[in-house]
Parts: C-alpha cells; structure tokens; sequence
C-alpha cells in the first residue's frame, strides 16, 4: 500500500505528469513544454474555480496566489528542483493569460458582442479602476491581440507581460521564471508597457 | 510596421538603455545607437512611448484585479435584478434598467411610483462584505445612511430612501440626468482652470456643509461627483463609506481550516495563510497581496485612512478632495502609476509633485492650496472646508495674495518612518538562541525587543523585521548583566494589543524595545524606541535613514546605540563586533530570513517555501551553516507532519544537519537540528539525548530545544526529568507550550487532574492548539467525564483532521460506544487517502475496541514509515491493553525503547 502522504493533491496522476513534464523540459526534452501546457492550464482552471467558489464576491482572485498554490499542489516537491519552479511558473503565467482571456470572450459573448447602452467603445485603458465590466472584457481582449503580436516580436517581452500582468509575479519571481536577471525584468517590463501602449493607441490617434 | 529582427534588436536595445538614462540624455543616446534614420525614429516613438506608459499606467494594476467584475459576472451567470427584490419594492419602484455596475454596487434607473419621478437606486452587492448579511450589520449601515439623509445642500445628492431586501442593501437618490465627474474626465482629460475652480468650489461647499454638520464623507473620488446639466457639481455616498467601514469593523473574516491536510505530529499548525480562524486578522504573506479588504479608494486616501485610523475626521475628507483638484488640474490623482500597496505607501510618505510643475498655468495660490491638502498630518492641512473656499474665491476672483499667515509651499520635511500597527503571525516556536544567561537577578536591566513595524504584511516585509529584532537581540544578549526576554514572548503577546505596562510586568523586563522599518527603494528607515515598561516613558529614541547594502552595519548600530542607552549603560566596554550572522552575504542573509520567518508558519505551503529560500541561501554563501540548519529543520518539520514521506524528508534532514555542524560546530541549530531528528526519525535515544545535551550546554537559553529534549526523556521513561527540563523552559520564556508536553506526560502518568490544569492554560493561551484540545480529551476520560471527553475531542478533530478523527474513534470505544467508533473507522479508511503515518493512532482507536490483531497491524506499518508519535510507544497510556501481548515486547525491542511494564498506576 502506498505510503506517500501525498494528502491535499487535486488529481494524483496529474501532478505525476506535471512533474514529469518539468524534469523533461529540465533536461530539454522536445515536446515537454507542449505536454505540460495543457495539463497546468487545465489544472490552474480547477484551482481558480475553486477558489472563486470559496470567496462570495470573486474579487479576490489572485493569481499570484494561484500560481504558488498550483505549484505546491501539482509539483512534486521532493522530485522537483529549484529550476523547476521557474518553469512552472512561466507556464503558469501564460495559462493565467488563457484563462482571463477566455472569461473575457465568455462575456463578450453572453453581451452578443455590444456594449451597454450603445456606448462607443472607448479609448483603451487598462488601469481604470471605475472601468465598466463591459469594456474591461472588451479591453483585456484588445490587449490579449496586442500581446500576441508584441510575441511575434520579441517572445521575451510577451512573456514578462504575462508573469507581471496576467499572473501578478514580482520581479524576482518573474527573473526566476525566465531565467533572468532582475534588472532586465524590470526593463523589459517597461519596454513591454510602452510598446502595448502605442500598439492599444493606434486605432485612435 | 515590417521590421527585420536585427532592427528590432538594435531598437529594443537602445531604448532599453536609454530609459536608464536620465530623461535629458535620451535622445541623444538614440542618436548615438542608431546611425540610421528610420530606426531612430521608431525608437524615439518607442521610448516617447515608454515614458507615457510610466506616467499614466498601463497594467498598473494586476489582471486579476482588473478582471475580477468580469469574472465575477460570468461565474454568476447572467446576473439580473434578483426577482425577490424586485417584488420586494413593487409597489414604491419599479426598475427599469441599469445604469451602471462598479466593484461593489449596481445602479439602476428606477421609477418611482409614488412621486412619479424616476430615480436611481443603488444596489450593494450581496458578496461585498460578508457582515452586511447579518442583521445588525444592515442595522449598522442603514443608521449611516439615516444620518446622511438629513442633509440638505444644494451640491450634496440628497438620499430619499434605503433600505434592505433578501439581503441586499439598497439606497435611492434622484436620477441625476448627467455623468461623473470621471465619465468627465475620462473624456476630456484634464479640465480647463474656471471649470476646475468652479467645481472645487461646489465640493468645498458641500463638504463645509456636511461637516458642520458632523458628517465626514470618507469616499470623496470623481465617481462619486455627479454633474447635472448645469454643470452643477454634487457629492453623492455620504454616508455609504463610513458605514461600511463600520461594519466592517463588526464583522470577522470567515476561514475554514482546512482538514483535508494529515497532520501527524506535535506541533499542530496555526490555520491556513488566508486569515486567523479566529480572530479574522490577515496573516501576512505575500502569497496574498491584496491582503485585508480596504475601503476606500486608494488614490484618494488619506494617510490616517490608511493606516486605519479610527479618529479619522472631516480633514481626510479634505486630503480627498486636494487628490481630486490634482486629477482635475493635471489630468491625474497623485501618485499616478502607483498601485496596491506601493499607491498606499506613497500616500504615506511620498510628496507628490507639485500641481504647479506639472501645469503651470494654475494660479500659485491654488497651487499651494492643493499642495496643503494633501500634507500628511492632518494639522498641515487646511484647518476647515471653508477655509479651502475662502482660498477658492479668492483664486476665482483674480486675486494674487494667498491667504495671510501662509507662505503656500509645503516643507519638505525629511520623510520619517511611520510606525504602523502591524498583526503578526503568531510564531510557535522560538528558534533564535541565547547565550548563556547565570544568576542575574530579576528585573535588573532587562528588555524585550517587540517585533519591527512594517508597512506592509508581506512575507519579505516581515522576515526582514522579525530579522532586524533578532539580531538585535543576540547582540544585546551577549552584554552582560542584561536579560532579554525570549522572541516568542514579544510576538506572542504584541498580537493581543496590550499597552507598555501590561506587556513590560508579562515578559517581566523593565524596558522594551520597539520601532518600525521602512524600505523604499535602495534606502532603508529605521525608526527605534527604548521605553520604560512600567510608565511607557521613553528612554531614547532613533531613526536611521541608511542605503540597504548597509544593513549589516545597522544593525550592528543599533545594537550599540540600544546598548549604551539601557539604564545603567552597556556595562563595560562593548565587544568588537556585536551581531553575528553567519554570513556577509546581505541577499544570503534576508533569503534565511524569509525562510526562518515561512518555517515558523508551520504550514504546509511555508514550509515548502522555506525550502527553496534556505536552498538560495545557501546557493549564494556555500559555507552558511544556519542556512543548512534551516533546510534541516524544514524537512523535519516535512517529515513530521507527513507533507513529505518520513524516509523521504530525515535523511536530506539529517545531511543538512550535518552540514551545518560541520560548518560550525558552535552553532546551536546545527545540534538541535541533529538532535531532534536523531529523537524522532532515527529512534537513536542514546545518540540523541547525548546529541541534545550538547546543544543545550551551547544553548543552554533555548526553550524549544527543552521542549524536544523532555519529550525524549518522557518516551524513554524519565518524566522527572522530563518535567524539570519543562519547568526550566517555562523559566526562560513564560510563554512557551510547556503544558502540551507536561499534559501529555500527566495522561501518560494518569494524573488527569494535573493535566487538566496545565492543558486548559495552553488553551487559553492558544485555543488553536488541537493537540491540547486531544489531550485534554483523554485525561477526561480517565477521570470517567464522558461527555467532556467526546466534546473535546470534537474540537480536536475539528482543528486537526484524520488523526484527531482516529483520536475521536479511541473516546467512543472508550465510552462503549463502539458502533459509533467503528463508524468513524470506516468513514476514514474509506476517505481513500493514505493512512499509515496515522498508525499510532489507528492502532490505539483499535486497541480500545479490542482488536489487538488490527491495531498491530496499523503498528507495524507506523513502524515500517518511522511515523510520528512511535516514539512514545512505550509510554502511551492508551496502550495499556496491549502491553501483556507479545507482540508489544518485540515491537518496543526492536525499537530499542524499555520494554517491560512501566507500572503506572
């Protein structure tokens, strides 16, 4: 009988193939990071709804909070090593992205696409805290376009958008998560907001 | 815009520089990077682009933050005025349609039947704060809205109605055909100067009104400005903040623990990271940023709100309305670009720039007015609304001469360290050492050093201080004729909120050292203070306004500084270096704290967490023997409460351990660390006993290291000596658990009256403590007081989980209640989960209902993982009936405990 106390895990043979993906894509296996994409995301899913389910108002979704407690839960801690956590978080960060990205698009469509009241949509910002619910959906999913194209720019910058945006990291973490150092974080970060900002402005000048 | 990638490149590259640079040396550093025309103009829109993107934020604030409605509307499906409302107020309104939807209410058009008028109705939403649900939470909001309806202004929205329904708690205003005043500025950016004036003025007005009639807004932001046709300004919510603030400070912050966790071992952990089960104070941890709910919105706070300040009055409301002009005038709040806790921070101890550098058309006088506004200290700021309308007239009428008396200009005074209340986890275990301490006689130069306040709660934050007191308090240590109270007492009691007094005649010191960290930026602010316990008089205070590479020389300041400033001085000359580290890496060093600060949480994800920060310790300084230490006590702690397999998590304990030692064989954590494993895991009671002695001649005032070393004396039979190691921990820190150790050795003894005794006062200390409520139980039961047995139990098992569920099987057998017990059995072997950590424990529920062959069974696979709790095979009351049985003698043998009958009676 198995003696593990591997209590508090969300779905046994799926932490087993997270941590087998990331000790592949460790030793640089092809194919690892594709594996594990769709098994954090799925997972990170569960987790968040979880926690949606736990708070009343929803509000305190956090995904930093997230992202840490997915990777106790789904990593191995005893098999893991201390890249890993990188990785996972990196990762983690880009299924955040999905997952607001796709509670966006589930607005947009329960509006049929309008916005209320027949409001133009307006100039994007994306720190507006009095910000309409509508018009934040319709603004995350500009920004989620205007990533994928800074991507196909720079990978690295679309990436640091997602740790420090979409999953909330610091710098430090974000440094571990792409194995980088700090300072660049921070620079690439803000190159990152300036481009988006130009790229979210085009439409209007 | 196609580009090649060598283009990109050269662009990103130059762009990333020069935002390095200083704003005046940008461009020609473009110039000098890219040669070629077409490059440097993308790079000059890039980085012009970057510059604005720092100024006025994008992605200031976190997704999750800003996707939280967006969530919370899907989660909720298609979210519609709830049916039972709507009947509710059928016969007074009827809703027509919404309006509009912020964080935590929906405005809807409403009609209303009566007058025939249509007005809006404000919904607060269910969820927002748990307590509005209760009735005396909608009795509390409603008598602030009550108060705030008596107002009668004509910039102020009047409030017709409130009430409540199924829950929700609605008001109703008149329909104000019109926007915000942020719909406004949203749409044309900043306004034109008589605009402005005109609108300050209106506030001014309504808030010179609603304070002298003794109301203090304390939300005043743009949303909730409303302008009419007219351009008439006029404030809407009075009255909503403050009694939701109210409210708030009614409620409790509910959290469940979570039981799913096994949980085998002694030490029990506190409660989940999300907040104290009990008292509802966040825990801090920077797994959780948004931390505790704050009301309020945050770029229009006022320093007092931040801090929560309960005598908070009207001239928050005029901080408010100063951050209003400033977005009025410059098109943002101040502070722009902040968000979260930096955003709280820089109202703190930030001076915005000037209204006047960033538009220099405005009028000085208005300029200054602004900059008063927004002054920190209440005092600073205009005395009253009507003193900012005298200054407003004059500005609207033309004239230059700023009010008598003022010079307008703010001074700039030398940021100082704020001290702010800060809750703090409740540390378990003291795992700093002592050096040796001989006769000194009570209450001669004695200090407590309390915990530093921070700014914030987070992890890093609090690791620092705790860090920062620490070393302090060895340094002081080493003085000699000074006692210092132990940490554990300090932190222990500054979470109950007691005053010098109270707390100096607690810890039994004469005087106490408190203070407060700030950091910001590269720079580090220490602001200390060494009070008399018994007046609270302060003996001397200090603030240090250092770079942060300059920790280690601080600290070490400040322990000279302390030193000297204790009655009757330092005693003699003061050693060359006073703090010891253990390395001079500062990075290496904050690292262990952080992880020291996660392994005291207890908890699971903290340890694991701990783990990786003692690792990166330990990456940066190789020969950083606490940090190895660290690592040994975190997989033990592992190990123990089975997070991690026990022959998983010892021997990477042991090696670390070792390690350490090796490193520095005067380190007390080294043998403690070794000695506890060697007790708990190894099973070596000889080696371990040796091993703990050492330790306690190197740190001979360590209480925890007493702990372990009495629960080893009392496995292997020697409670006398047990109970005197416990009386000389509770000697050293008078707050340290000695009663879980004593109460168990008192069921073990069958004394249940003395354990009673001494478990009821750990559990008054901490009623958290599910291993006092579990051993209270049994002595219950040996008194023949079945129903307290059951009962505490039940509490037991409610804070702990599975082993308190084998624990709750034990007491119905006990009580012949076997049905019932054997239906907890079942309930948990079929949970599925692995259970043989829990061995001990199942095998004693066993043992009880007689089923020696089952209950050796669960014996031998406890054995076999070296599970928590074997240790005390041999003196296990419980186990009584199964000491006649052979089986028992060789299992003792073959652990090496005394086999034999141990004749307690």
């Amino acid at each position: 009988m198995p003696s593990g106390a591997e209590s508090g895990r969300v779905d046994l043979s799926t932490d087993q193939e997270i941590t087998e993906a990331l000790v592949a894509l460790r030793e640089r296996a092809p194919g690892a990071l594709d594996r594990l994409m769709p098994l954090v995301y799925d997972q990170l899913r569960q987790v968040a709804h979880r926690q949606l389910g736990a708070e009343p108002t929803g509000h305190t979704l956090s995904t930093t909070a997230l992202v840490h407690e997915a990777y106790l839960k789904l990593v191995d801690q005893t098999r893991a090593q201390w890249q890993d956590r990188g990785h996972f978080f990196a990762i983690a960060a880009r299924a955040m992205r999905r997952i607001l990205v796709d509670y966006a698009r589930r607005h947009r469509a329960a509006r049929r696409g309008g916005l209320p009241g027949g409001t133009r949509p307006k100039p994007i910002s994306l720190d507006d805290v009095e910000l309409p619910v509508a018009e934040r959906a319709e603004a995350l999913l500009a920004l989620d376009e205007a990533l994928d194209r800074l991507g196909r720019v720079d990978a690295r910058l679309s990436q640091v958008v997602e740790c420090r945006f979409f999953a909330g990291l610091t710098e430090a973490e974000t440094a571990t998560a792409l194995a980088i150092s700090q300072r660049t974080v921070a620079r690439e970060w803000a190159l990152a907001k300036g481009w988006l900002y130009q790229e979210l402005r085009h439409g209007e000048d | 815009m196609a580009r090649t990638e060598r283009d990109w490149r050269a662009i990103k590259r130059a762009v990333g520089e020069a935002l390095d640079l200083l704003p005046g040396d940008r461009d020609p550093h473009l110039d000098a990077r890219c040669p070629d025309p077409a490059q440097r103009a993308e790079a000059s829109r890039l980085l012009r682009a970057c510059e604005r993107a720092a100024e006025s934020p994008v992605l200031g604030a976190p997704a999750a933050e800003f996707a939280a409605p967006i969530v919370t509307e899907v989660e909720e499906g298609e979210d519609t005025v709830p049916e039972v409302l709507r009947s509710a107020l059928a016969d007074r309104y009827t809703i027509e349609r919404e309006l509009g939807r912020g964080g935590m209410a929906t405005v809807y058009l409403a009609r209303d039947e009566r007058h025939g008028r249509p007005v809006a109705l404000k919904l607060l939403r269910r969820g927002f704060l748990p307590e509005l649900g209760s009735a005396r939470g909608a009795a509390w909001f409603e008598r602030e809205i009550e108060i705030a309806a008596r107002l009668s202004h004509p910039h102020i929205l009047p409030l017709y109605d409130s009430g409540a329904a199924s829950g929700y708690l609605y008001y109703i205003t008149p329909f104000v055909d019109g926007e915000t005043l942020r719909e406004r500025l949203r749409r044309t950016g900043r306004l034109p100067l008589p605009d402005s004036l005109r609108l300050l003025r209106d506030m001014a007005r309504a808030l010179a009104y609603a304070h002298r009639q003794g109301l203090v807004h304390c939300d005043i932001k743009p949303a909730n400005i409303l302008l009419n046709k007219e351009g008439d300004a006029l404030v809407a919510d009075f009255g909503v903040a403050k009694g939701l603030v109210a409210v708030r400070g009614l409620g409790e912050a509910h959290d469940e623990t979570d039981s799913g966790d096994e949980v085998v071992g002694e030490e029990v952990p506190d409660g989940k990271l999300t907040g104290d089960p009990l008292t509802g104070d966040p825990l801090p941890d920077d797994q959780f940023p948004d931390g505790p709910l704050i009301l309020g919105t945050p770029a229009y706070m006022a320093p007092e709100q931040v801090t929560g300040d309960p005598d908070i009055d009207a001239r928050a409301d005029l901080y408010a309305l100063g951050a209003v002009a400033y977005e009025l005038l410059t098109g943002a709040p101040p502070f722009a670009g902040r968000t979260g806790r930096a955003l709280l921070t820089a109202h703190l101890s930030e001076i915005p720039e000037s209204v006047g550098a960033r538009r220099p058309d405005v009028p000085e006088p208005l300029a200054a007015l602004v900059d008063r506004l927004l002054a920190k200290g209440p005092a600073d700021r205009p005395r009253d609304a009507d003193e900012v309308l005298g200054v407003l007239d004059a500005a609207l009428s033309g004239a230059s001469n700023a009010p008598p008396g003022e010079t307008g200009r703010v001074r700039r005074t030398v940021r100082r360290a704020i001290i702010l209340a800060a809750v703090f986890a409740v540390p378990l275990l003291l795992w700093r050492i002592l050096p040796a301490r001989d006769a000194v006689p009570r209450s001669e130069r004695s200090i407590a050093v309390l915990p530093f306040a921070t700014g914030n709660g987070g992890v890093e934050e609090s690791a620092f201080s705790e860090g920062l007191a620490d070393a302090v308090i060895e340094a002081l240590a080493q003085l000699p004729s000074v006692r210092v109270a132990a940490r554990t007492s300090a932190a222990a009691i500054e979470s109950r909120d007691l005053d010098a007094r109270t707390l100096g005649a607690m810890l039994d010191v004469e005087t106490m050292l408190e203070g407060s960290v700030q950091r910001d930026g590269d720079r580090l602010r220490v602001a200390a203070s060494l009070i008399r316990a018994g007046n609270g008089r302060t003996l001397w205070s200090e603030t240090y306004d250092v770079a942060q590479s300059d920790l280690f020389a601080l600290q070490e300041q400040i322990a000279r500084d302390v030193a000297v400033a204790l009655p009757g001085g330092a005693g003699g000359p003061l050693p060359a270096r006073l703090v010891e580290r253990g390395t001079e890496d500062r990075a290496a060093y904050e690292l262990y704290q952080r992880g020291r600060y996660l392994w005291n949480t207890r908890q699971r994800e903290g340890l694991f967490r701990a783990l990786t920060y003692f690792e990166q310790a330990i990456q940066r300084d190789s020969a950083y023997a606490r940090a190895y230490a660290g690592l040994a006590d975190t997989w033990t702690f592992l190990g123990i409460f089975g997070h991690v397999p026990p022959r998983d998590a010892f021997p990477r304990a042991r090696t670390a351990a070792e390690r350490a030692i090796a490193l520095d064989s005067l380190l007390v954590e080294g043998h403690a660390s070794l000695a506890h494993l060697m007790f708990v895991y190894e099973w070596n009671w000889r080696a371990a006993g040796v091993a703990f002695e050492r330790a306690i001649a190197l740190g001979p005032r360590y209480p925890t290291l007493r702990l372990y070393y009495a629960s080893l004396l009392h496995s292997v039979g020697r409670d006398d000596e047990a109970l005197g190691q416990l009386a000389v921990a509770a000697e050293i820190d008078p707050l340290t658990p000695t009663g879980i150790f004593s109460g168990r050795i008192y069921v073990d003894t069958r004394q249940p009256d003395a354990a009673i005794r001494v478990l009821e006062q750990e559990i008054d200390l901490d009623p958290r403590r599910d291993l006092a409520h579990e051993l209270l139980a049994h002595a219950y039961l040996q008194k023949g007081q079945q129903g307290e047995a059951v009962a505490a139990m039940r509490r037991a098992a409610a804070l702990s989980g599975p082993r308190d569920s084998a624990q709750l099987a034990y007491v119905y057998a006990k009580i012949g209640q076997r049905a019932e017990a054997r239906r907890v059995l079942a309930r948990l072997l079929e949970s599925g989960r692995p259970l043989d950590l829990l061995g001990f424990h199942l095998a004693m529920a066993y043992a009880a209902l007689g089923d020696s062959d089952e209950a050796f069974r669960w014996l031998e696979a406890a054995y076999a993982e070296h599970a928590s709790y074997m240790n005390l095979l041999a003196v296990t009351e419980a186990f009584e009936s199964l000491r006649s049985d052979l089986r028992f003698d060789l299992l003792l043998r073959r652990m090496g405990l005394p086999a034999g009958d141990r004749g307690t009676a």
